[in-house]
């Protein structure tokens, strides 16, 4: 951007309340108390002192911010940078040497700011995992059935079995030449 | 364009609501409303608008200006200048074509 676009607060100036912007770039020498709400870039340089909440398209802290930052693209805090305060952004770029302080959010919260390469690892991401439940599913698929439902199947048909063939017996006043043989299905069957 | 590496530029379109207060310059092409108080020199450029009350040794006009101006040394007012206020200084100039409603106090501190 031109120079005519961009703000400039000067080392030794102090600035009490708001600041607001479109499109344009904002950086910080000096101090700011208040908030901050520009479209562009806020860059707070090595020596610059800032209290308040901003919200920007991209912020880089190289000096001290106490407050909670908002960007839509990428929040970037070098080595000289002192951050006191949430941080919300699609990118996040921290430098050794950088201390923070605070909670991060890099949920896809603003999906219309998703630039090209984040949607290409959100595409890449998808198809493994649905390749790897595909992969998945047929194993499970086929432990499931054999598993479970056969001594399900087995309990179910014992019982009947034992109490039809307990009245069989009971019927036949146990003929011994007719029991042996009922005797030996049951065996079978249990078996099996 | 008179300002130094380490003077504050506020741009076309940002807007600060607030105080502005340090000891260098400024040149405001964009909006202030509050209060400006510098210790160096103050420029409203032409697109600059200020509803501020203005302290410096030196303020130059070219923007509008909704307020006072109290300069310890200088007020120039530019042809393109939009002043409704009072404005007092040790010298005040006021260009052709410039517009200016208030009162005036020259001379003494």
């Amino acid at each position: 951007m031109s120079d005519a676009q961009t703000t400039v607060i000067g080392a030794s100036i102090i600035i009490t309340g708001n600041i607001v912007g479109e499109d344009d770039d904002l950086i910080i020498r000096g101090r700011v108390e208040g908030a901050i709400q520009v479209g562009g870039t806020v860059t707070i340089e090595e020596h610059g002192i800032v209290k308040a909440d901003i919200d920007a398209s991209e912020i880089v802290v190289h000096g001290i911010l106490v407050g909670n930052i908002e960007s839509a693209e990428r929040v970037e805090i070098g080595s000289t940078g002192r951050v006191v305060g949430n941080i919300k952004t699609e990118r996040l770029v921290i430098q050794p040497g950088a201390r923070v302080r605070g909670e991060i959010d890099m949920s896809d919260a603003k999906v219309a700011h998703v630039s090209i390469p984040s949607h290409k690892k959100v595409e890449t991401l998808d198809a493994s995992t649905t390749a790897l439940a595909r992969a998945a599913l047929p194993r499970l698929g086929s432990r499931l059935p054999e598993r479970r439902p056969t001594p399900v199947e087995t309990v179910v048909k014992r019982t009947p079995v034992n109490i039809k063939d307990a009245a069989k017996a009971k019927a036949t006043a146990a003929a011994a030449a007719v029991a042996e043989p009922t005797k030996k299905a049951v065996g079978r069957r249990r078996r099996g | 364009m008179h300002h130094t590496e380490n003077d504050t530029i506020i741009a076309e379109h940002i807007v600060i609501e607030g105080e502005i207060v340090g000891s260098a310059g400024i040149v405001v092409e964009g909006r202030v409303k509050g209060k400006i108080a510098m210790a160096g020199r103050i420029d409203i450029a032409e697109s600059g608008q200020v509803d501020a009350t203005i302290e410096a040794p030196e303020v130059h006009v070219a923007g509008q200006v909704t307020g006072n101006i109290i300069a310890v040394d200088r007020i120039q007012m530019e042809s393109t200048c939009r002043m409704i206020g009072n404005a007092k200084a040790k010298r005040i100039l006021i260009a052709d074509g410039a517009y200016f409603a208030g009162n005036v106090e020259m001379g003494s501190n």
